[in-house]
C-alpha cells in the first residue's frame, strides 16, 4: 500500500487494529491515516469489529471490593468537574504563596499567571536546555512566543482536569524541603519546583523521577537549587500515557543518570 | 467480523439514558454501567495482563473516564459497550508492552466506537456462544495467531518468533483468521 492509496479490505484495518502491523507496513498505514478520514473511519470500525473478540475470554466477575473504590473517590468528585485534589497536606509555610484554595476561578488564574511567570523566569537560569533556547529566543522577535508558548504548556499542565498534583516531602529537616509535582499524563507534561533543598556540590545534581505503575522510575530531568533552595524542572520530555504511581528526587552525580543510584531526599506517591 | 447492523433504537436509548443520569452525577448509573460490564472488562484485562492488581487499575481509569466524560457520550456515532471493551483491552495492551497510547487514537472521547453492534443484537449469554464457536472453528494456527496479536498486542513479526513460524505464514494465518470470523459471525 502507498501513502495515497486507500486499504481496501476490511482485514487490512482489523489487522493494524489489532496492533499486527509493525515496520514500514504499520508507517505506510499510518501516513495514509493521517491524510484520510474516511479511512479513519473505517478503522474505528474495524476495533468495534474486534471487540467482540473480548467475549471470548472466560468471563469472571470482578473483585468485590473494586466497585467500592471505583465509585467511593466519586462522591466529592462531579462529572466534568476539576478534581485539584491534594494528596498529602502540605506541610509548609515555606509555600504559603501556593497554599490558595480556589476562591473564583478569576483569582485562581491571576494566581498561576503570577506563579508560573515566575517559575519560568527563575528556571530560565537553572535549565540548560531552556536556558539556551530562550538565550537564542532573545535575539529575535520569536522570543515572545516562545515564552507564550511555555506559560501556556505550564497552564496546559497545571490547570487541566487530568493532571495530578503531588506534594513531596522529606524526613524532618527543619526548613523542610519540599517539591510540587503537577503532571499530566495524557500529554506527558510535568511540571515541579521546589523549596529549601539545600545547594549541592557542583560534582552532585538532583534528579527528578517519574516512577510509572510498572516499569523502571523515568527521568524527569535533573536541577540544582539557588543559594535560597530554589529549583525545579520544566516541561522535561516524557512519552505521553505513562501512569504514575510516585514521583522522587535523589541526589546524583552531576549529569544525571538512567536509572537512580543515590539516596532518596524527597518522595512523593500517587493515591 | 461482527455484522454491521444498526443498533436496536431501545439499545441506543437506554445507553443515552444511562449516561446522561451520569453525567448528572448519579453514581447509581454508575453502579449499573459497572455491574453490566465490570465482568468482562476485569476478564480481557487480567488475561491480558495476568495480574489482577493491574487489571484492576485499568478498570478504574476507564470508569472514571466514563464518570468524567459521560456528557460528550453521542449514541449516533456508535456504541459505548464496544468503546468500553476497545479501551479497556487497548490499555491493557499498552501497560503490557509499556508503550504510550497509539498514535491514531481508536477511542475518542465520545465514549462511542462504532462497529460494535453485535452485542446489541443478542443477549450476552448468545454473543459469548456465537464468538467462542467462531473462534473454536478456525484452525489452530490461526486461533493462536489471533490469540496472540488480540490479547497479547504481538505483531506480525513477533507472532512468527514465539511461534517459529514463517513470517508470511504468520500474515496468512491471520487475515484468513479475520476472514473466516467475519463470515461465522456475518452468515
Amino acid at each position: 500500500m502507498s501513502v495515497s492509496s486507500h486499504p481496501q479490505l476490511d482485514e487490512d484495518f482489523e489487522l493494524y487494529a489489532l496492533g499486527a502491523l509493525d515496520g514500514e507496513e504499520k508507517q505506510t498505514f499510518e501516513s495514509h491515516l493521517r491524510e484520510c478520514p474516511a479511512c479513519a473511519q473505517r478503522l474505528a470500525e474495524a476495533h468495534g469489529r474486534l471487540s467482540v473478540l473480548a467475549w471470548s475470554t472466560e468471563i469472571e466477575p470482578a473483585p468485590a471490593s473494586l466497585k467500592q473504590r471505583i465509585l467511593e473517590p466519586l462522591r466529592v468528585r462531579q462529572p466534568d468537574s476539576s478534581p485539584a485534589f491534594r494528596l498529602q497536606p502540605s506541610p509548609g509555610r515555606s509555600l504559603r504563596f501556593l497554599q490558595w484554595s480556589v476562591v473564583s476561578l478569576a483569582a485562581a488564574f491571576l494566581v498561576l499567571v503570577i506563579v508560573g511567570t515566575t517559575i519560568i523566569v527563575r528556571l530560565r537560569s537553572q535549565n540548560r536546555e531552556l536556558q539556551s533556547r530562550l538565550s537564542a529566543l532573545q535575539t529575535s522577535f520569536q522570543q515572545e512566543q516562545a515564552i507564550a508558548n511555555n506559560a501556556r504548556a505550564f497552564f496546559n499542565v497545571w490547570f487541566s482536569r487530568d493532571s495530578i498534583k503531588v506534594t513531596l516531602v522529606p524526613g524532618s529537616q527543619h526548613p523542610a524541603p519540599e517539591g510540587k509535582v503537577f503532571y499530566q499524563p495524557r500529554i506527558g507534561g510535568l511540571v515541579f519546583y521546589t523549596v529549601n533543598l539545600p545547594t549541592l556540590p557542583r560534582a552532585q545534581t538532583y534528579q527528578l523521577w517519574l516512577v510509572p505503575s510498572l516499569g523502571n522510575p523515568i527521568s524527569a530531568g535533573i536541577f540544582n537549587t539557588d543559594t535560597e533552595g530554589n529549583g525545579g524542572v520544566l516541561l522535561p520530555r516524557l512519552p505521553s500515557g505513562i501512569k504514575a504511581k510516585a514521583f522522587a528526587v535523589t541526589v546524583e552525580p552531576a549529569g544525571g543518570k538512567i536509572q537512580p543510584t543515590g539516596p532518596k531526599v524527597l518522595v512523593g506517591g500517587v493515591s | 467480523m461482527a455484522p454491521d447492523m444498526q443498533t436496536r433504537p431501545e439499545e441506543q436509548g437506554a445507553e443515552l439514558r444511562l449516561m446522561q443520569q451520569i453525567a448528572a452525577g448519579d453514581q447509581a448509573a454508575l453502579a449499573t454501567l459497572y455491574d453490566r460490564y465490570s465482568s468482562v472488562l476485569y476478564s480481557v484485562a487480567k488475561r491480558v495482563l495476568a495480574d489482577t492488581g493491574a487489571a484492576e487499575e485499568i478498570l478504574q481509569d476507564v470508569f472514571l473516564q466514563v464518570w468524567r466524560n459521560a456528557s460528550r457520550f453521542d449514541p449516533h456515532r456508535g456504541s459505548l459497550s464496544g468503546w468500553l471493551l476497545v479501551t479497556t483491552r487497548n490499555r491493557a495492551i499498552d501497560q503490557l508492552r509499556r508503550r504510550a497510547a497509539a498514535d491514531i487514537d481508536p477511542a475518542p472521547e465520545n465514549l462511542a466506537i462504532p462497529g460494535a453492534n453485535l452485542e446489541a443484537s443478542l443477549s450476552r449469554d448468545q454473543l459469548m456462544a456465537r464468538v467462542k464457536t467462531a473462534i473454536g472453528g478456525l484452525a489452530a494456527g490461526q486461533r493462536q495467531a489471533l490469540e496472540m496479536a488480540y490479547f497479547e498486542g504481538l505483531t506480525h513479526t513477533e507472532i512468527a518468533q514465539r511461534s517459529g513460524e514463517p513470517l508470511g505464514t504468520v500474515k496468512t494465518r491471520l487475515r484468513t483468521a479475520l476472514q473466516v470470523l467475519k463470515k461465522a459471525l456475518n452468515p
